[in-house]
């Protein structure tokens, strides 16, 4: 078990060093020290090189030491041979955590006994290690980007969700397409080797932030597997948490043993071992990005029971039949809504489940946020799914926000004419309301909370009558 | 480290596994069901076990150096008269002779027959990861060709076990398709738990469990292990 607090002083560090600060643009050193204060990072910043006097306008020191303040964390960007050394003066300097981005550990044969050393270290002094071979992490509520990837070159206003990748990159990518869906982070961080701290131990961390509703991983190894049963039933008891955890097919387990060089477990196990945890999974990135918009952004799903509305006909039968598919049940409406809806919707639509709503809904800015509260609020469904060709208006937009934010069920809306509606999306993304290019995608999104919902409420979540074909 | 005799005897002889009679003895105190049988290595003891548990009767060699008793015609299902079953013990006997290696035979085990039910399978093993995991699933083709079938790691409760039942795709059978009775599917959870349990406080000495047919009777009727195949962690105690 990790303390918190020293994990505080990991993330919310007052004072940040850069082991290993280069002035050349291509080094890590260079570009993680411009990082932190393009940010606007508002801690003490101070670089480390004993070849250099100044660096990007702050004053470079020879070694920790030199510092007059204490300094919460370390960043070391140095060769494998010279990380220990490096290590040891962050020990001296009691130093809380230190992000080693330096390759050539664990993951290498040769440096496997460099990492144990780290370890030997780490353990005898309480000095925590994230890496070593990451990418370094983020943390958005205090605009400390301590890393060089440049897909953070923008960062999010901070969020509910929190996410540990084992992967490098894959860590950029999540961050990209699910921030740019209008969900944002509180942090995020690539793990690497996770010599000392590992993805569970960060994960019960995040669990532990009011501010976090969401945890998300992507892993290629489970370490502590012995623990992680009881200890992600606790994680889950108050967050939802979804892991794309990959290298199930055996081509798939060689490429992540090297990749981080550990052995693959049985996968039907984890499998069994995420059912019975309630952590739901991810199989692929599309998946990994719906699902996390899903749960970080919606209600809780208290039954199966789904509501389609779209303006076009066809897309809402390919919706109702991969609903069915994936367990879900389209139920006939109230007849009180159909009625209501059939006032808006015209003859050559249909005002019962599926609602064919026909473009003609668009004409006026109100009628599709009407139509949504009257499905919203339908005693025979649990969630809604709204399928919108192009909605221009912003107005309509507007409305139609409100209606989905009042809903106390899931709604989900999906936008298939792209970028053609231009300000109508942006209004909804940025105001935090993720749109899904296709049925599909936001179907993804719908597992996810079916998997959180049934895992929350077992019996009480409400199962309708599945309609077969 | 806890034990039970059976597996101290075992592990004393340098055994890789239990015979059939001692894994069901082994079943059977942790709380599982197993068919009722008399181990017997004379004609005479033969006509007086059947005559305790009553015709029809399966006789099977039992050794705790040959698995898959059935492939090498040590089984002899069905004896419904005693000339059957003297028959079926000569035969057997003789059978077994043949086996190379040469095999350690306790002797002939006498079966009740179950003769109505669904044959399912339950199991166990240790997961170098997760430790102990215990599995459910459906007989015949269904695990072994289909992979059908669902797993927990341990500790497993009756809530997560009837879960294991009823998510396997074969179900249906189970819940009384093409006009069977709904069999006993809190039984069928009973044994899992058990079996679960089991594997929590003998996880260090066993190794595998394979319960093949788990035979399921209909709703309020029980689940009886009809067939027991328990494998030692290692040899001669620890995990490997």
């Amino acid at each position: 078990m990790t303390s918190s607090s020293a994990l505080d002083r990991l993330f919310h560090p007052s004072s940040v060093a850069v082991i290993g600060a280069s002035s050349s643009p291509k080094k890590f050193g260079f570009v993680i020290t411009e990082m932190l204060l393009r940010h606007g990072y508002q801690g003490s910043v101070y670089p480390i090189n004993p070849s250099l006097d100044r660096l990007c306008g702050l004053p470079v020191y020879s070694s920790l030491a030199d510092i007059p303040g204490p300094v919460d964390v370390a960043a070391i960007c140095l060769p494998a041979e010279s990380v220990l050394e490096a290590f040891s003066e962050c020990v001296a300097k009691q130093v809380g955590g230190v992000v080693i981005i330096s390759s050539g550990f664990g993951e290498t044969n040769v440096g496997v006994d460099l990492q144990d050393e780290l370890i030997r270290l780490s353990r005898q002094s309480g000095v925590r290690i994230i890496g070593p071979n990451c990418e370094g992490f983020v943390c958005f509520r205090d605009k400390l980007a301590l890393t060089f990837s440049m897909m953070f070159e923008s960062l999010s206003r901070s969020g509910p969700v929190a996410y540990v990748s084992q992967s490098g990159a894959y860590t950029g990518i999540i961050y990209r397409r699910v921030a740019g869906n209008g969900l944002g982070f509180n942090t995020v961080v690539s793990s690497g080797n996770e010599a000392d701290l590992t993805s569970l131990d960060l994960y019960e961390y995040f669990a532990t932030d009011p501010e976090t509703s969401v945890i998300v991983g992507y892993q290629e190894q489970i370490k502590q597997s012995r623990t992680f049963l009881e200890r992600m039933r606790r994680i889950t008891r108050d967050k939802a948490v979804v892991i794309n955890k990959v290298g199930w097919t055996s081509p798939g387990q060689k490429a992540a043993q090297s990749h981080t060089g550990a052995l693959a477990a049985t996968d039907r196990v984890i499998d069994a071992v995420f059912r019975q945890s309630g952590v739901v999974r991810a199989r692929h990135v599309d998946e990994l990005v719906d699902m996390t918009l899903a749960l970080g952004s919606q209600p809780l799903l208290r039954g199966n029971r789904v509501a389609i509305l779209s303006t076009a006909g066809g897309l809402a039968v390919e919706t109702a039949d991969h609903l069915v598919m994936s367990g879900l049940d389209i139920p006939a409406l109230e007849e009180d809504t159909v009625a209501k809806l059939g006032k808006i919707v015209p003859y050559y639509g249909s005002p019962d489940n599926p609602v064919d709503l026909t473009s003609s809904v668009l004409r006026n800015p109100e009628w599709p946020a009407q139509c949504i509260r009257l499905a919203a609020r339908d005693n025979n469904v649990d969630s809604a799914i709204v399928l919108l060709t192009a909605m221009k208006d912003e107005t309509a937009a507007q409305y139609v926000l409100e209606a989905i934010r009042e809903s106390p069920k899931p709604v989900f809306l999906c936008w298939t004419a792209g970028d053609v509606a231009g300000d109508a999306l942006s209004y909804l993304r940025d105001n935090g309301l993720p749109v899904y290019p296709s049925p599909l995608r936001a179907i993804n999104g719908f597992r996810a909370l079916m998997s959180r919902g049934k895992y929350v409420l077992r019996d009480d979540f409400v199962l309708g009558q599945a309609r077969k074909g | 480290m806890r034990t039970h005799p059976v597996l101290s005897a075992a592990f004393a002889q340098g055994r890789h596994a239990l015979s059939e009679h001692e894994g069901k003895q082994l079943l059977s105190s942790y709380g599982l069901t197993v068919t009722r049988e008399l181990l017997v290595d004379s004609k005479a003891s033969l006509r007086r076990a059947v005559d305790e548990i009553g015709l029809p009767v399966a006789l099977k060699i039992d050794s705790p150096d040959i698995a898959h008793k059935s492939d090498l015609g040590l089984v002899r299902l069905d004896c419904g008269s005693i000339t059957a079953c003297e028959r079926a013990y000569d035969e057997i006997r003789f059978a077994v002779r043949r086996v190379s290696p040469p095999a350690r035979v306790n002797g002939v085990l006498v079966q009740e027959m179950v003769s109505t039910g669904v044959e399912c399978i339950i199991g166990a093993k240790q997961d170098p990861h997760f430790g102990p995991v215990v599995l459910f699933g459906l007989g015949g083709v269904f695990v072994e060709v289909m992979r059908d079938m669902a797993l927990r790691v341990c500790p497993v409760d009756m809530a997560d076990a009837r879960a294991m039942v009823t998510e396997i795709k074969g179900y249906a059978l189970l819940a009384g398709a093409r006009g069977r009775q709904v069999a006993d599917v809190d039984a069928i959870a009973r044994a899992i738990v058990s079996l679960g349990r089991m594997m929590e406080d003998l996880g260090d000495v066993i190794g595998e469990v394979d319960v093949n047919p788990l035979i399921v009777l209909p709703h309020g009727s029980g689940a009886v292990c009809a067939d027991a195949l328990v494998t030692l962690a290692g040899n001669n105690g620890g995990v490997e």
